[in-house]
Formats: structure tokens, sequence, C-alpha cells
């Protein structure tokens, strides 16, 4: 069977700053997988444990707190 | 309704750099109208070309794109610049030139000239379609010429206005293909300059500076040698967004460099630059500490001649540098770089410390450039009709450091002399104060908002509907933004699927939903189809949240129940090629963004009306500054000065390098402050207790009679100055207070002034700089090279055989403080460097005084016999000044000075709002220095004191005590010290004490939240139920 993989990932980003660099990528029309998703958050230290472990529980086969 | 105001209500600020973001920004606060003319299409000036900040290392990634501020810490300053989120009070005039200026202070007429830029930012999508067609290239100015762009462009992918720009060659009018594939019809390749008249008060002028050419110094070989670059086309290449993404690349064979050297001072310290340019010290240092945390194994060696460290924390990294980073300082100045044209490698020629001349290989040179005044400084000048320093700089008063020759035309930032970023901001913030001031008519005419997230004007808005106990009526807003989004995501699909989704009572594709047509659109289905939360799937919540919150608003709902979703940024733009996969994207975020905005909750903000009073705490040149500009803007002041008398440091300087009467300047200041009649001046006082927050402060004042009674009262005020200031180090080294030969630098002055006989008797006075408490945090006090120059000349004059000899660390003689520094050694004053493992001895040999010092040239030990020892004892904090820091709760910096909110962006703000700290309470700094951080603070403070209510709270932590126990993990948690916990509040099971998080300081960053153990907090719009739908 060939090898289809695509890893779920979830990220966690500062509003300030990993969220702007998610921004950039866009606008200088970089190129990334469809299986990456971002959470806005007020700043990285928001993100609490159980959140982690909630995208886990849920399918997520990576999590990124940027900030 | 429109607000009558006077025309000259109104401020032109020239200059879109930092320096004339903030100074605007802070005038429109004071309800000001601002102008802020900027001769490039897009504002942000140098700073916008930085990566990185020294000594910070934050990242300027945000700043550089500039589609937000300056960091984490807000509110800083380009919130109010976001294309969505601008001031109602400032008008940004791009590609503009100044004309013509007439008129006097208070009442000019200015005439502009805007040059066309042939695309309509309203219009503008950025979708990038016109760029890819365009068959012009041209070299990038804004990448320094390493690459090139087309000519039509952005300089930066985010720019503001956040749109292309034209650099119309002939070529263009007979292609004219980006008019034509222009979507939006946005491109006229035949839109005309314009002129406009303007009509202000005051000028504010904030050009910034130009770089030194290297082609100058050809023998450098920039220019001829690939390899050869200048410092700001280092900047570019280890920017994030920079050409090569960050990863700097021999431009000769595109390897990465594995030695890299810095040459300094190109276009500083020379015979046809002899100033300073401030900087370039510390830049290098921090490229050398990119290149080393980047690139394995490089090895990074800066060829220099003083290190100048000499602002907040910046000794410490330039310790970190050299301990950490291993980073290799070598004193020299280097007259040429040869090339093996082999290889293209460089090689430099210098002796080691040893005195012998060695070669070495680099594979990359950096050419560390100065400052020059800005390019059409001297037309602008006339136009202007302002005078110019001998180096082409803006010329001040020395304690008029903000004020041009001509009344009412101001300077901040670069243009008046070499600096940094936050002394431009302290600049900016100063001449907005100084502005305020001459214009206290009219301050507070403009009045705007912060009620909502976005800035607004208070009139207009239809009451909000009260949506609580509805069931949700979702409304989901899809732009096409075409071609943007639906050429990528099939968003007719992705409508067709929201319609099927539990609580969607509404779904509507617009074209272009920031348009006006589209706004109207959102607007009217909101309140046709009685909705009661939103979803706008089109950009990012960063450029457009702003925006389409307050179309929610105007259309009755509070924003936050407002939900964006980022289908360009985050979807349709990374996900070119697989439109299959983005459809599929789209969806899950918008199904994601469906169960967030379920959970949605009105925010409100707290109105706040400022008590209109300031409080001043310190009687020195900073405080009694800070307390005139904002007595003579027209509020009550109460300043209050522990000492007897009034004036500080400043009772004891007699004279400057530069030749002004400071003791005229402290009698002026001492006589208008008495003597004015909204200012109550409280010696022998000192403020023992401090609450409240920013506009509703409570102070209990202790004064001490004559008699040794201690009175108590109580004021009310909306602002807290801390103006404190620092002393002269007095401790006992170098047979200081042993020996009546060995003085102070301040006692030094004293006796040059009052006993010049015995100043004329001297043979040999030796100089120690950088004398400092052992074991203490080493730091640069800034004043001390200067202050010796003065005193050096001072004795040369009164005495002009006696030797003088200063032993220093490294002279930091900044800016055109320089010239004092070749003064002294045109008149015979001789330096000698010594460094830690060779410290300067003293002792007593029966009557004499020995001094040995080594001697690096002759690299041997040398006595000397001196009559009299000058120490150069650091600056500290003054007495008292960590008790007033507990007091204010207020953090102190590693150095023992007050800590403001950032070291770059905020350097006159805490974090706590609405207390503001200058002068040397800050860190050392001159007479001119401090005046104008005092007039920073006294503007920082009217923008508080000027506004009629003003809102707290909003997006902050909550705490519900019913589950508080108590445990302080939030204490420690937070990174700006806000939850305490008051024994008088009950947490669960009625036990005293709880956590409680003042609205008005809280910062919103979560952290709290994250951490309480027991769920008590939650963050507003960040509640834990609304961050895990997002989870799911």
């Amino acid at each position: 069977m060939e090898e289809t993989f695509e890893p779920k990932i979830l990220a966690f980003c500062c509003h300030y700053c990993a969220y702007a660099a998610a921004d950039l990528a866009g606008v200088m029309r970089l190129n990334y997988p469809t299986g990456i998703r971002i959470v806005e958050v007020p700043c990285s230290g928001r993100v609490e444990v159980s959140e982690i472990l909630r995208a886990f529980e849920h399918g997520a086969d990576g999590v990124m707190v940027a900030g | 309704m429109a607000i009558p105001h006077h025309p000259t209500s109104s401020v032109l600020v020239v200059g879109g750099g930092v320096g004339g973001m903030r100074a605007a920004v802070d005038l429109a606060e004071a309800g000001l109208k601002v102008y802020l003319v900027e001769s490039l299409p897009w504002l942000g000036g140098r700073v916008a070309q930085l990566g990185y900040m020294f000594p910070t290392h934050d990242c300027v990634l945000c700043r550089g794109t500039s589609d937000h501020g300056y960091g984490c810490t807000r509110p800083s300053i380009s919130p109010a610049f976001l294309d969505f989120n601008r001031h109602p009070n400032i008008e940004i005039l791009t590609n503009t030139d100044l004309i013509r200026v007439e008129g006097r202070a208070g009442d000019f007429t200015v005439t502009v000239r805007r040059r066309p830029t042939y695309v309509d930012p309203e219009k503008c999508i950025n979708c990038g379609l016109c760029t890819a067609v365009c068959p012009v290239d041209m070299p990038s100015f804004f990448e320094e010429e390493l690459v090139t762009r087309k000519a039509i462009y952005k300089m930066a992918p985010r720019a503001l206005p956040d749109a292309y720009t034209v650099d119309k060659v002939p070529r263009c009018e007979i292609c004219r293909r980006c008019e034509s594939i222009c979507p939006t019809g946005a491109v006229n390749l035949d839109e005309e300059p314009c002129e406009q008249n303007l009509n202000v008060g005051a000028i504010i002028l904030s050009m910034g500076y130009a770089l030194s050419d290297p082609e100058e110094y050809g023998e450098l070989g920039f220019g001829r040698f690939p390899n050869v670059i200048h410092s700001m086309q280092y900047e570019r290449l280890a920017s994030r967004s920079g050409p090569t993404e960050g990863i700097v690349l021999r431009p000769s064979d595109g390897r990465v460099p594995k030695r890299i050297a810095w040459l300094q001072c190109i276009g500083s310290r020379d015979q046809k630059y002899p100033y300073c340019s401030s900087i370039c010290c510390m830049y290098a240092t921090k490229e050398a500490m990119i290149a080393k945390e980047r690139i394995p194994d490089v090895h990074c060696q800066i060829f220099i001649m003083d290190e100048r460290a000499f602002n907040k924390e910046f000794n410490a990294y330039y310790e970190r540098a050299q301990k950490e980073y291993q980073i290799e300082y070598t004193r020299c100045r280097l007259s040429a770089v040869k090339e093996d044209p082999q290889t293209h490698d460089l090689i430099l020629r210098y002796p080691d410390e040893e005195g012998r001349m060695r070669e070495d290989r680099f594979d990359m040179v950096v050419l560390s450039l100065g400052s020059r005044p800005p390019d059409g400084a001297r037309d602008l000048a006339r136009v202007l009709g302002i005078d110019l320093n001998p180096y082409g700089f803006c010329e001040t008063d020395k304690f008029n450091p903000l004020e041009t020759s001509r009344p009412g035309i101001y300077v901040c930032g670069t243009f008046q002399s070499p600096k940094e970023i936050a002394e431009t901001i302290i600049d900016a913030a100063g001449a907005a104060g100084d502005v305020m001031r001459l214009l206290r008519e009219h301050l507070g005419e403009h009045l705007s908002s912060r009620e909502y997230p976005f800035l607004w004007r208070p009139d207009g808005l239809v009451p909000e509907r009260d949506v609580r106990g509805e069931s949700p009526r979702v409304g989901v807003f899809l732009c096409r933004c075409t071609p943007t989004l639906d050429g990528v995501i099939d968003v007719e699909e992705v409508a067709a699927w929201a319609r099927t989704q539990p609580d969607v009572a509404h779904v509507q594709l617009v074209d272009y939903g920031c348009f006006e047509a589209g706004q109207d659109a959102i607007r009217k289905a909101i309140q046709e189809h009685h909705l009661n939360r939103v979803i706008v799937g089109a950009c990012s919540h960063r450029t457009h949240e702003p925006l389409f919150q307050k179309v929610t608003r105007q259309a009755g709902l509070n924003p936050y129940l407002m939900e964006m979703v980022n289908l360009r940024e985050h979807c349709a733009w990374v996900h070119v090629d697989d439109p299959a996969g983005a459809t599929r994207k789209a969806k899950e975020m918008l199904r994601t963004a469906l169960a967030r905005v379920r959970l949605a909750e009105p925010v409100y903000k707290e109105a706040v009306v400022p008590e209109p009073r300031a409080l001043v705490i310190g009687g020195g040149v900073a405080g009694m500054t800070a307390a005139l500009t904002i007595a003579d803007a027209g509020y009550e002041v109460v300043l209050v000065e522990r000492e007897p008398e009034l004036g500080g440091n400043l009772r004891y300087v007699y004279y400057v390098a530069e030749g002004e009467d400071p003791q005229r300047l402290l009698r002026d200041l001492v006589n208008r402050l008495v003597g004015h009649e909204r200012i109550r001046v409280l010696t022998r006082t000192e403020v023992v207790s401090h609450t409240g927050h920013v506009g509703d402060f409570r102070a209990v004042l202790r004064t001490t009679t004559r008699t040794g009674e201690t009175v108590e009262a109580e004021i009310r005020h909306g602002v807290t100055v801390v103006a404190t200031g620092g002393q002269e180090w007095r401790g006992a080294v170098y047979m200081y207070g042993r020996d009546p030969r060995v003085v102070t630098s301040m006692e030094l002055e004293e006796m040059i002034v009052h006993r010049p006989d015995r100043i004329a008797e001297l043979d040999q006075v030796v100089f120690i700089q950088c004398v400092w408490p052992e074991g203490e945090v080493g730091y640069c006090s800034r004043i001390c090279c200067t202050n010796t120059m003065k005193n050096a000349i001072r004795i040369k004059m009164l005495n002009p055989d006696c030797q003088v000899i200063v032993l220093y660390r490294d002279i930091v003689t900044y800016g055109f403080r320089e010239a004092v520094y070749t003064e002294a050694r045109r008149r015979g004053v001789i330096f000698m460097r010594y460094d830690e493992e060779h410290m300067p001895t003293i002792r007593s040999v029966g009557p004499q005084l020995e001094l040995v010092a080594w001697d690096p040239s002759l690299r041997r030990e040398v006595p000397f016999y001196p009559n009299l020892v000058a120490l150069s004892m650091a600056v500290l904090p003054s007495e008292g000044t960590e008790r007033l820091a507990r007091i204010l709760d207020v953090p102190l910096s590693q150095e023992g000075f007050f800590m403001e909110a950032h070291l770059k962006m905020r350097p006159m703000d805490f974090v706590a709002e609405g207390i503001f700290v200058c002068g040397m309470a800050h860190y050392p700094k001159f007479i001119e220095e401090c005046i104008a951080n005092a007039q920073a603070v006294a503007g920082r403070a009217l923008t508080v004191l000027t506004k009629d209510r003003f809102y707290i709270g909003g997006v902050v932590a909550q705490v519900d005590q019913s589950k508080c126990v108590g445990c302080l993990t939030c204490v420690r948690a937070c990174p700006f010290g806000i939850p305490k916990v008051r024994y008088t509040d009950v947490g669960v099971g009625g036990i005293q004490g709880a956590a409680y998080i003042d609205p008005a300081l809280c910062q919103g960053c979560g952290t709290c939240t994250a951490e309480c153990p027991a769920k008590a907090i939650q963050l507003l719009a960040y509640k834990d139920e609304q961050v895990l739908a997002q989870v799911l």
C-alpha cells in the first residue's frame, strides 16, 4: 500500500508573534501541508496541558505551542 | 455629528518611522489631530528593515511587516496604525513631500505634494497578480539592493498602507499589464500628483537618518569585493523576511560564512565625520550574536575603537557577547581590506595584543555604517527655515533639546543626533509633550474612545442588543476576495456545507468583505436575519478583526460575538497547490469557529473619568521639567521633594561640556515652578503609600516640618511621574576618604569652580574612569567620560602645564560629544587604557601618592605621583529607590533602576498604566536627556489627563473568588506581577484571602488562567471552553 500518512498537527500560536509569523508565511506564499491547523491564543502562556492532551485525544499527531 | 474644532488644533509630523509614529499616537491620544507625512510609500522607516533589536533580540517580524506593533507589550504604537484600526485622529499621507511652510507657531500653513502611487490602497487586496505579470526588474532599496523587485511592488510582505505601489518607468506607459489584470481596478497609471494645504499649529520633524556611503572608503573594498557588505545589508540577510529568509550567505558563492569580521566606525569618528554614530557598537554585537546562534562554529570578530555600550542593559549584553557567545573584540581600526581573487576570501592585517602584526582570512566582512543626516535635510531646512548644526543634523539648544531654531517646529530622533530606538521613542514622546504645551487650548478637542477594541469616535452607534438567553443564530459570511480565496477554495461548496451546520441561521458569500459594499451587506444581514453570532471567513485576525468587530458593533451586536476565520493567510495562500485540501481545511476551520462562536459572550470595558491631577515624585531637573510641562498644558501638579531644596543633582553641576550654564537653568526652573499657579511644591516630603489605578490613584504624602514633626496628607491624582534621580557612588576605593587628594568627579567640579587657585598649583592629575562597587552588576554610567573631558579641559585651560592622564576602559563620548574627546586630546590630555587584568593601584609612599597603571603600548607598569586623583564613580539609583518601588508596586531592573514596560518601545512607561519614569531614576543620563525624558513622560501623562473618560478592562483575567484557595500560583505565574492575594477578600469555603486581578493592570495574556490549579481564573474571550472548542 502506498504511504499516504499526513500528520494532523495543531498549532497554538501567540497572537503577537507566531500567529503573525503564520500570516507572513501566507503573505510570502510559502507552502505547508493542509494537516496543520492554527489556534490563536493571546499568549503561549495561555495554553494549558489539558488542552494539549485534549488535542491528542482527538487524534492530533502533533501539537505545537509557538510564541 | 461633526466635532467643531479650531483648524490649528492640528499637528504635522514629518517622517513615518518609529519616532514619527510614536509622536503621532501620543498627540492623537491627547485629542489633537495629526497629519503624518512620509516621503516613502509606506510607514516604518529604518526600523522596518531590522529583523531584531538589541539587546532584547525581540523579533521585529511584526514590526518589519508593520501589520502590528512592537512586541507583546500593549498598548504600544502600531495597533493604532493597523490599516483597519487607524486612530481616528491620524491622517497618514505617504509618498508625500513638504513643499512650503508659512506662518508661525500656533498657526502654520504647510503645502504638501503627494506623488502618485498609482494604486488605490482602499481597493488593493494584496492578491499579488500585478507583480506576477510585471516585466520590469529594479533593485530593491528596502533589501539594500541585494535583490531586485518589480516596478509594481510592496516594500515588505506586510506594509502600511498594505497595498502595492508603482515605481513608474517609461515602459509602464505601454505595458499596463498590472492595470488590466487587477481584479478590483485598483491600479491607475494615469494618476497625477496633487498638492494640499494643511493648517497646523505645530510641526514635529522625525526624518530619521541616512546611512554612510561605504564607497567613500574604497580601501575597504565595498563595491569591489563581493563579500564585503554593509551592516544594513547584513540586517536584511539576517531578517526572516529578508531575501535569504534569515540565512546569511556569502554573496560571491552562496556559501555559509564560517569567519565574519565587522569593521566599526565606518563613516564615524574620522576626520570627515568626527562624531560617533552611537548605535554601531551595539548593532554589530547583535549581528554577531545572531550569526553565532544560527551558524555552528562561526568565528565572529569585531574590530572596534571603543565599545560604547552606554545604555540600560547594554553592558550586560556586551559581556554576554564575549563570555557566552565567544565573540572576539579586537581594538584596531583597519585601514585596508584585501581579497584573495581566487576564493574571494578577505584578508585583514592587524596587530594582536602583543603588538605583532598578524594576517587573517575571513569569509565575509561587514562594514558598520554610521549615520548621516537624512537625505534632503539641507533643502528641507531651507523650506522650514530651521538651522542645522555643523554636521548637518538639526540644531537644538542644549536645554531645549527638542526645539529647533524656529518656534513651533520640534525635532525628535536621529535627525537631531544619532541615537537608538529607545531614545528616539523618548524624544518623540517628548516633542509631542512640547507640542501639547504649545497647543494647550486645543487639547482634547478631537475626542476618541477606546470603549471598543477598535478606535472609535464616541458618536453614531446604535444601542447594543442584549442577546443573553437567546439560542445561537449564527451568520456565516464568506469572502470571495476574488481571486485570492475563491481561486483556491471552493467557496460555494464551503457555503453549502455551512448551511447544513447546527445553529447556522444565515450563510452569505460576499465579494470583498472589507469594501464598503461588503460591510453594508454584513450589517444588513445581521439585522435582517436577527443574528446573534457572526463568523467572517476572510483573512487575518491581525489585519481585519478590528474592521469586522466594528461592522458587528455597528449592526448592534457586541464586537466579541464575531469570530474571524483566517481563510486567506492560513489556508488559501499556503495551500495554493492543493485546492481540494484547502477546501476541506476551510470547512474544518469553519467548524471549530462555529464551536467557539456558540460560546461567545459579550465583553465590556469599564469607564474611568481621570482625576485631572499629576503627582511628580522628585524635584530635580527631570521632575521639575515634567511638572512644568504638565502644568503649562493646564493640569494641576503636586510635586514632592524629600530634600529641603529643589534641584537635585543639578545644584552641583556648574558647567557643561558644551558651555551652557546649568545654574541658570536651575534658577529658571525653580522660579517658574514655585511661581506656577497650578503647581504645589512640597519639600521635605515623601510618598508613604500609593494605591489605585490609572486615572484614579491615591497617595499619602508625609512632610517633615522644620521643627521635626511629621504631617500626613492624602491626595487623589490621575497619573504619577517618578523622577527620583540618581547619585554618585562614594565608595572607599582607591584610598578615597583616606587621602584628601583622591576626590570624586563631582568634588573635582566643585574645586575647579570654587578653588581655581588649587587647580593652578597642580603638576599632575590622574582620572580613573569606571570606578565601580565590587561585586555589583556592572553598567556604563554614561555621563562620566564626557564629565571627565569637560573637567580635564578646564584643568588644561586653567593650568596648561599640568599633566592630565585619563585611565579608562572605553571612552564613551557618544554622538556629538566626541568633539570634547577630540578637544581634550588636542589639549594634550593623555589617555591610557586599562582592563580587568591590569587594574590601576594606588598607595601612599611617604608624602606622595603612588599610582601604578599598566601601559598597554609599552606592555609594562608605569608609576605616577599625582597631586590629585579624580575618580569617575558609578552613578547609582538614589537612596530609597527600592522602598519607593515597593510603595508604587513597580519593578526594578537588575542595575537597580526603575524598570520600564519595554526596554526599547516603552522606555518611559511602566507596565502599570498611568505611572511613568524619567531622568536618572530610569538610567544615568545627561541634563538634556533628562529634559527630553521629562517632557516625554509629561506628554504621556497628558494623554491620560486630557481624556474625558477612558476605558479599562476588556479581554482580562477574572477571578471567581468562590473557587480560590489563595495558593499564590497566579501571583507567581504572572509575568507582570498583577495578581494579588488580598486578605480582605473571601475565597473558597469562606476562608479569608483570595486572589484579585485589577482589570486596569491586567495585560490579558492568560498565563494565570492556564496555571490556576482550581480553575478559578478565566480570561474573557479565551475561557477554557472557548479554547477547548477549537481543539475538537
